[in-house]
């Protein structure tokens, strides 16, 4: 089978990379095709941690890696400012606490709190305190030590990957053309995508085409007007300003996410540099005053003029939808708070792989591929708009239409059963456990009501001691941490493995 | 120290295993002297099932109930299962076998189904529980209680358990009163409703009076209590499941119960074989327009090759579900919620899960509604997948010719069954959503055996050749037997744990074949 990427962003080179590794030699054929003189959209820098069992399977050295796309690990992300002016949390890769007598660590904490036993929710997860200390060290191998109890990511160079990627690719085979599509070939009994042609005339036919043209869609939306499922009613901002600027000091091992008047900024500290932006919504704030309020709060002046993005958050109908499969920005938008645009691609190229189109591309590989991303797609939504509804601020209109928005009625009831028992419901599929949902409600003043009744028939005595161990053996385990830049340095200095 | 005392009591209505199972769990969770609990049972209810299987996913709960196998084994007849042996659903005398765990082994990505399809297309026979250590032991009579040891061939088998109703019944209220819990007799003559339409109180029999905050309604079909809810409705299933009688009974048995359950057809329905020791409880599912209780009493009883069956039932049954089984301040548990033929899950089952589900969402200080809510969602998605997965059994049966099977060929198939086979056609995957009772496994192998074929089995095996292929299933099976010849009988494992209890004859309860003071044929009619 011929397969046509088109697109050379960070989806394109992902899913070509990917697709020569997973799938059998000898039975696809991957070109892929980009455009230097439309480049990429060159953002997207954080990541989640399942971005290691991707670079895992494509055999990557981690070493090799974090040295040649400038990247930093991550334990999480901070968000400041968001359900008060004045607040900070961090959303954690990892959970709370350990759970005591079947009882869920956060519901003993509820109770020990209502005791006067207990200290802040975040004293309890290992994560949370080595990133407020800057230190980094992977997770203890032994699951039960409590130094084995997070996760990590990386924040890279979106570019350098796209290069490291592209690298990997060539050498399993992908062919590369560099071009610019000016059009595209559709059968007329099937709708079918035939053939694209560059602008200098040269023509390229395959049975499949992945779609990685980023925002404009060039087939899935361009050629074959598949509709787009707009979200801006949930997710009002719609345009960035991003900016890299000198770090102050050296990278601490997390993102951060600031709210400001409407929208909010990230920084992602780099090896090199820090990458700044700022997401906002136009309808309540202008360009101007959205690029000074970036400028105002970054550390440096930037180092590059700021550049101006542009979006429209939701989703295409169909993310496959004939012979096309968008992924990527080309598939559908939602903001990088939760730095979950990278995942995305990660789990298409997944689901792809697992319903890959035999030569009839029968409809329903194509339908279920559309039917696990919708939900993947909704249930990050929903997590996204929490971050925006869960707050007490009305200091400006942006806040105060964000406090009192119609939430889709998905996260109305997940709302309600926390606030009512502090229970959130595990999905199949969605990438955010239960421990991100605890996060982000407790770091954002949405507490439940009271404890689980379990919970409540605790002995004191015990909760107190599960407590007090738990705080000390965390606090040991950062002790014992190394600085994240001393790992960083370290890791740097050892001699790299070849790049599988 | 001054914690707050816990909203309300709780009352459970029942006297079977699953309401001594709720009582017990509630009582685990928070101790009585917070939130006294009371078991209602009434001595004039009908008779439950004589028997009950426990899903694997039952004894993984053992530990927070702190029963065993050995236990379960002296005190309630127990015998292990490695899953359902099924006859003449996929053709005339036909078996095949569906354990509670998966089938052969993974080649790196290349999952084990597509490695099968590819096989069988070029000739060599391949069953899939020809490949599970589960179903080839549950052939040859052995069994050991698999391990968890990573990497170990054994760790692969999941084990459920029967056991007779009545000694598990026994047992956990031996352990709920210990727990102090309160068992209170009586039949219920008024309900006390609050305004809200919650259950305030109970007036019994004697002037008698029972409070409660919440009620758990685990009294079987007859929903003593939660029928009472006005907006307790029936998602009725008559429409799709063609049986609306049930048979229940028990043979005395001598030697070793084979370790697994049987389902077998016969014109007019369905009997299941459920093995204890000493004994096997029978029950059979049927069309009482296609066949009278009689003529089922004496199949059943040649299906036994029995002279006679003792305790017999015969009652109404109607597949269905209660559409919220939680409704003001009463939880329907067990088949007091639901009405489904177990050739998955059975009733046991779905009672510990609803009981699981309740803990987790047990109501607070915070009030009920959003977790009612909740409660009522997950447990409709986890029975309509039930009952799709006993549709599937009744859809794709091969029994030509007769008219109540040719009927249940014919029948509608729910949206649900409908996108499972679809993807199964094409992909030879089962899409699995989030309140499933049965692992994907389950449903290859089921449309497997009933002969669906996948258009496609996937882009990853394509790449290995059929030499790799066949030498990967010669090595797993080889692996296999290996492991099946070191297995113990079913015989010797029973044993060793009665043994292991130290006190063999002394404890092991004589099980009542009858249930106790009743006669028999107490509900069969003519
Ligand atoms: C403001 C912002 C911040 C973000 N931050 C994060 C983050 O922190 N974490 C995260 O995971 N994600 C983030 N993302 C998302 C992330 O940037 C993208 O998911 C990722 O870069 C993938 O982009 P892409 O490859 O789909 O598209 P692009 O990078 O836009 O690539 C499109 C490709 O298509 C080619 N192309 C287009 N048209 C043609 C044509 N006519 N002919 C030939 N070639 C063509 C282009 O040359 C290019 O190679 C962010 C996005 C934005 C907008
Ligand atoms: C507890 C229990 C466990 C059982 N476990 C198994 C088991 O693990 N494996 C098993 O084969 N039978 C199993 N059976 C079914 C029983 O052994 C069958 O009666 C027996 O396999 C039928 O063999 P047969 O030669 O009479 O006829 P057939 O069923 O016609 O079989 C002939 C051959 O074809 C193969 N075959 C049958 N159906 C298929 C199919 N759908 N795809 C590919 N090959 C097929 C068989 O393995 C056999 O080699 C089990 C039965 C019980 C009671």
């Amino acid at each position: 089978m011929n397969v046509l990427i088109v697109g050379g962003g960070t989806a394109g080179w992902m899913s070509a990379a990917a697709l020569s590794r997973l799938l059998p030699p000898r039975t696809i054929d991957i070109t892929l095709v980009e455009s230097e003189q439309i480049g990429t959209v060159g953002v997207g820098e954080a990541t989640v941690p399942h971005i290691r069992f991707f670079n895992q399977r494509l055999g990557f050295d981690e070493a090799d890696f974090i040295a040649r796309t400038g990247a930093t690990f991550k334990l999480g992300i901070e968000f400041r400012d968001w359900a008060r002016k004045g607040d900070a949390y961090l959303h954690p890769f990892g959970a709370y606490g350990e759970p005591l007598d079947g009882v869920p660590f956060h519901q003993a904490w509820l109770q020990a709190r209502r005791l006067g036993l207990a200290g802040d929710l975040p004293r309890y997860s290992l994560p949370v305190r080595a990133a407020a200390a800057d230190r980094f060290r992977p997770p203890d191998p032994d699951p039960e030590a409590i130094g084995s109890t997070y996760s990590y990511a990386y924040q890279f160079d979106a570019l350098r990957y796209a290069a490291f990627l592209r690298a990997h690719a060539e050498r399993r085979g992908v062919r590369r053309v560099e071009g610019r599509i000016t059009d595209t070939e559709l059968d007329g009994e099937s709708g079918f995508v035939t053939a694209v042609t560059l602008e200098d005339g040269r023509r390229l036919e395959a049975d499949l085409f992945i779609d990685c043209s980023g925002f404009r869609g060039l087939l899935i939306e361009q050629a074959l007007e598949t509709g787009y499922e707009n979200w801006q009613h949930w997710l009002p901002c719609d345009r960035a300003w991003a900016a890299p600027c000198p770090a102050d000091g050296p990278p601490p091992p997390y993102t951060r996410a600031t709210a400001l008047e409407a929208g909010w900024a990230w920084r992602i500290p780099l090896q090199h540099r820090v990458g700044n932006g700022h997401v906002y919504a136009s309808d309540f704030i202008d360009d101007d005053a959205a690029q000074d309020a970036l400028l105002a709060q970054m550390e440096h002046p930037p180092s590059d003029a700021p550049r101006q993005l542009r979006f429209v958050t939701g989703k295409r109908r169909r993310q496959w939808h004939r012979n096309v499969v968008a992924i990527g920005l080309a598939s559908g938008f939602l903001e990088p708070l939760e730095s979950t645009s990278i995942h995305l691609i990660q789990l298409a190229i997944g689901y792809l792989v697992e319903h890959f189109p035999d030569p009839d591309f029968d409809p329903v590989c194509a339908a279920e591929f559309n039917r696990i991303m919708d939900l993947e797609y909704e249930r990050i939504r929903d997590f996204l708009v929490l971050h925006y509804h869960a707050t007490e601020r009305e200091d400006t209109a942006f806040w105060r239409h964000m406090k009192h928005l119609d939430i889709p009625d998905s996260l109305r009831a997940r709302m309600a059963l926390f606030r009512e028992r502090g229970v959130v419901t595990p999905y199949r599929h969605g990438m955010f456990l239960d421990a991100s949902w605890y996060a982000v409600y407790f770091g954002q003043r949405v507490t439940p009501a009271a404890p689980d009744p379990a919970a409540v028939g605790l002995d004191a005595e015990r909760l107190k001691t599960h407590l007090e161990r738990l705080d000390q053996g965390i606090g040991e385990a950062v002790e014992a941490m190394p600085p994240h830049a001393e790992y960083l340095d370290g890791l740097l200095a050892r001699p790299r493995g070849a790049a599988a | 120290m001054n914690a707050p005392v816990e909203a309300f009591t709780i009352a459970i209505l029942g006297e079977g295993p699953e309401a001594w199972l709720a009582a017990l769990a509630m009582a685990r969770t928070v101790p009585v002297a917070r939130r006294p609990v009371t078991v209602l049972t009434d001595p004039d209810a009908p008779v439950s099932s004589p028997a009950v299987a426990l899903h694997p996913s039952v004894t993984d709960w053992h530990n927070a109930l702190r029963l065993d196998d050995a236990t379960l084994v002296n005190r309630a007849a127990g015998a292990f299962s490695f899953g359902a042996a099924l006859t003449g659903w996929t053709g005339p005398e036909q078996t095949w076998f569906n354990p509670f765990s998966g089938f052969g082994a993974p080649i790196g990505p290349v999952p084990f189904y597509p490695i099968a399809l590819k096989l069988r297309a070029a000739g060599v026979p391949m069953r899939l529980s020809n490949f599970s250590l589960a179903a080839l032991a549950a052939q040859t009579n052995r069994f050991q209680v698999p391990d968890r040891a990573p990497g170990s061939v054994l760790s692969t088998c999941r084990h459920g358990l029967h056991a007779d109703a009545h000694g598990l019944a026994k047992l956990l209220r031996e352990s709920a009163l210990a727990a102090g819990v309160v068992e209170e007799q009586g039949t219920i003559r008024d309900i006390e409703w609050a305004p809200d339409g919650a259950v305030t109180a109970l007036r019994l029999d004697g002037d008698r009076r029972l409070e409660a905050g919440l009620w758990l309604d685990a009294s079987g079909p007859a929903a003593r209590l939660a029928s009472r809810l006005q907006a307790n409705r029936r998602d009725d299933w008559s429409g799709l499941l063609p049986c609306d009688r049930r048979l229940q009974a028990r043979v005395r048995t001598v030697g070793t119960p084979p370790p697994y359950r049987h389902l077998e057809t016969m014109a007019q329905g369905v009997i299941e074989h459920l093995p204890l020791h000493g004994s096997t409880a029978l029950s059979a599912w049927f069309d009482a327009s296609e066949i009278d209780d009689e003529s089922v009493h004496l199949k059943v009883r040649d299906a036994a090759g029995a002279e006679r069956l003792e305790g017999l039932t015969i009652e109404p049954f109607r597949p269905g579900r209660a559409v919220e089984p939680w409704v003001a301040n009463c939880v329907a548990l067990g088949e007091a919620a639901m009405q489904l033929e177990p050739l998955g899950p059975g009733a046991f089952h779905f009672a510990r899960t609803a009981l699981q589900r309740l803990l987790e969402l047990m109501p607070g200080e915070g009030g009920s509604e959003a977790v009612r809510t909740e409660f009522n969602r997950r447990a409709a998605e986890e029975q309509d997948h039930a009952r799709d997965f006993v549709l599937a059994h009744y859809r794709l049966n091969a029994r030509q010719g007769e008219p109540f099977w040719d009927a249940a060929r014919q029948g509608a198939v729910t949206p649900g069954l409908a996108h499972r086979r679809e993807v199964f056609e094409a992909r030879g995957i089962v899409p699995l959503e989030d309140e499933e009772p049965l692992e994907a496994d389950a449903w290859l192998n089921l449309f497997d055996e009933h002969g669906l074929v996948p258009r496609h089995a996937g882009p990853l095996v394509a790449g290995l050749d059929l030499d790799t292929l066949a030498g990967h299933a010669e090595k797993v099976r080889t692996f296999m037997l290996g492991a099946l010849r070191t297995m113990p009988s079913h015989e010797d494992t029973l044993l060793s744990l009665r043994v292991a209890k130290g006190q063999l004859e002394s404890t092991i309860e004589s099980v009542s074949l009858a249930p106790p003071g009743r006669g028999e044929d107490r509900t069969a009619r003519k």
